[in-house]
């Protein structure tokens, strides 16, 4: 493709000179900015102290010196129970094992039992066997049926469970991670927003501004100039993304530490069945941005051609792909319809995503939805490229 | 060289813009005439390849309009049309050279000279929105001619020009039309009537006029209106 290279860099420049470009990075770089500022100086009501969430989180990890590398166990769990009855300063290291373990695997009324037998009995927990283990089977297997899982489906995550070697989980320190994990879920809505503002005119202004005519006689109007303007928006939308994930993940890191980077996400999640580290759980949710990101890039390109209007492009991304997971929930028992909504890049990149049992069936067997959303992701950038490249192609200069 | 248009038609859903039109042009210029709405922009548009016509075809020594050597060589100016504010002229031209598949060099030196030839050469690296709608129209005019095209299509190319630059536009149309295909509509005759090797007269979509115009012939421009005499009457 002659010229290819040129024209990218000339797409690029159209771009990059738009105004609207510059304010909206400004703007995410100052939000992230003022978050991080915020996290370090602002002092904030936190289990009854005055602190920042720095000065917060450096006094959990001294607090936690004693557990963090301990297996969690019974053991651990009695030793919790005791600080309980003891005082609040004794319960300080137990507080994140009680608020995160405790609370989302052990029934309230086990926990309020306030000993470890007392709770093993109010949950029907035999005497040889793991309150938490078995607790989160429990929490698994009413999660399945609230999800309205199939009989194959559950088979498949008891199988992952019987040999999931992270068990017992070790304890340890997560606060930088899991922050910069978390962090993913707004980067994600602040690329999709920055994408809209920047590419939405892409396609649609050649068109607005009748400079169709003159680029689409040209030898290299059609096919070429098509590719060159989709990889300038694809490049852009990699440099924003890395722009956004960099600023919202690196300060997270840089102010809580990497500590817990090994540590399995069931030290937050302990319900799901997802077999990640923190660091993996990262590293996947930045990966799946980026590819959420080119996906929203494909489809704001796609409908800037298709409608030759910036608004319908924002509205599709946005509106429907951002605002809307957001604000509507769709009940478990509309089951493909739910998990089809539910396959959507904001709630797959978030936290929340790892409390999903639904499995995507494939011949041969199940994929997680952490494992389809990427194929589906990469499956729908190209049939949304497919289809600007048909419209773009198909376009005819007609009366204006 | 040769371009034929043979038996083009567009048709809109009630309307037909172009109807029929059948052309053998070979080098010189040719001179299109017609009033607002005969159907000349969208022969034109037709003839670029931009909009497909229902019926007929369209063939530059047996290359298809719809070809990618066909728009190799072609150059367009449209009647209107819009720019990249944010782009320098120098910026522009060296844009259209890329997706006129000309060399980064080719594109260098074939911009500084249409530049000069349109006497932009001191404005040549100022921002387009900065531009006056004359100084818009011949950096219009200079990316039009950056591929040495082999057919031209000019539409309504002297709007926003002063008298001296349209008379120096006219020269130029004449000198490339020795060795292409001009082809010029405009609704004003001074714009034709020394130049053109051939006038062209379209009404209501059809070509109702096709011929050399010969001084003896009379006044191209009396000829013209008394083509139209109808429908100013009736204005």
């Amino acid at each position: 493709m002659k010229n290819f290279r040129t024209l990218v860099r000339f797409e690029l420049k159209k771009i990059l000179s738009r105004k609207m470009t510059w304010i909206a990075f400004g703007l995410v770089f100052l939000v992230m900015a003022a978050y991080a500022v915020i996290e370090v100086t602002v002092p904030q009501d936190i289990d009854g102290v005055r602190a920042t969430q720095y000065e917060a989180k450096r006094q959990e990890k001294e607090n936690q010196k004693g557990i963090i590398g301990r297996t969690v166990d019974d053991a651990l769990l009695e030793e919790m129970f005791t600080a309980m009855a003891t005082s609040e300063s004794a319960f300080q290291p137990y507080k994140d094992l009680y608020n995160e373990i405790g609370r989302n695997v052990i029934l309230w009324e086990a926990l309020s039992s306030g000993t470890l037998e007392g709770a093993k009995e109010a949950m029907g927990v035999a005497e040889d066997e793991d309150l938490i283990y078995t607790g989160r089977r429990m929490r698994i297997e009413y999660g399945m049926k609230e999800q309205y899982l199939t009989e194959g489906e559950k088979d498949y995550w008891r199988e992952v469970l019987a040999k999931e070697d992270s068990v017992p989980w070790t304890y340890d320190f997560y606060a930088g991670p899991y922050s910069a994990w978390a962090m993913a879920y707004t980067a994600l809505v602040l690329i999709a927003i920055m994408l809209a503002v920047c590419l939405a005119n892409l396609f649609a202004d050649e068109h607005q501004k009748k400079t169709d005519q003159l680029v689409l006689c040209s030898r290299n109007g059609r096919k070429v100039l098509y590719w060159a303007k989709l990889t300038a928006g694809m490049v852009f939308t990699m440099v924003s993304a890395g722009f956004v994930l960099l600023i919202s993940a690196v300060p997270q890191l840089l102010l809580f530490g990497t500590d817990g980077l090994q540590a399995p996400i069931q030290l937050v999640a302990p319900a799901s069945t997802v077999q990640m580290t923190f660091g993996e759980a990262m590293l996947y949710s930045y990966v799946l941005t980026f590819i959420a990101a080119l996906l929203y890039s494909a489809i704001i390109l796609c409908c800037s051609e298709l409608f030759r209007n910036s608004t319908v492009a924002v509205v599709a991304v946005i509106g429907v792909l951002v605002l809307l997971p957001m604000l509507v929930m769709i009940p478990y028992e509309y089951r493909v319809l739910s998990q089809i909504f539910d396959l959507n890049p904001i709630n797959v990149v978030a936290i929340w995503g790892v409390w999903e049992y639904r499995l995507v069936p494939v011949p041969g067997g199940y994929l997680t939805m952490q494992q389809a959303a990427p194929i589906l992701y990469t499956l729908l950038i190209g049939i949304f490229v497919l289809i600007g490249r048909r419209a773009y192609l198909k376009y005819q200069v007609g009366g204006r | 060289m040769e371009l034929i248009i043979d038996r083009v038609t567009k048709r809109y859903q009630n309307k037909i813009a172009v109807d029929r039109i059948s052309l053998k042009l070979h080098k010189g210029v040719y001179g299109l005439l017609g009033a607002n709405g005969a159907g000349k922009t969208t022969l034109m548009r037709m003839i670029c390849g931009i909009l497909k016509p229902t019926e007929g075809t369209i063939i530059l020594d047996g290359v298809d309009v719809s070809e990618e050597n066909y728009r190799a060589r072609l150059g367009y100016l449209p009647q209107d049309f819009g720019y990249y504010p944010e782009f320098s002229g120098l910026d522009f031209l060296m844009y259209m050279a890329a997706l006129k598949g000309l060399s980064k060099e080719q594109a260098k030196r074939k911009s500084a000279e249409l530049l000069k030839l349109v006497a932009m050469e001191d404005v040549a690296k100022k921002k387009i929105k900065t531009y006056s709608g004359g100084m818009k129209q011949r950096i219009g005019i200079a990316q039009a001619l950056l591929n040495n095209p082999e057919v031209l299509i000019v539409d309504e190319p002297t709007a926003g020009l002063d008298p001296k630059e349209r008379v120096r536009f006219r020269n130029l149309m004449a000198e490339i039309g020795k060795d292409s295909i001009v082809l010029l509509s405009t609704h004003i005759v001074s714009d034709i009537e020394h130049i053109a090797d051939e006038v062209l007269m379209m009404k209501d979509g059809q070509l109702i006029y096709q011929n050399k115009w010969e001084e003896d012939n009379g006044d191209l421009e009396k000829f013209y209106l008394s083509q139209f005499e109808e429908e100013g009457e009736s204005l």
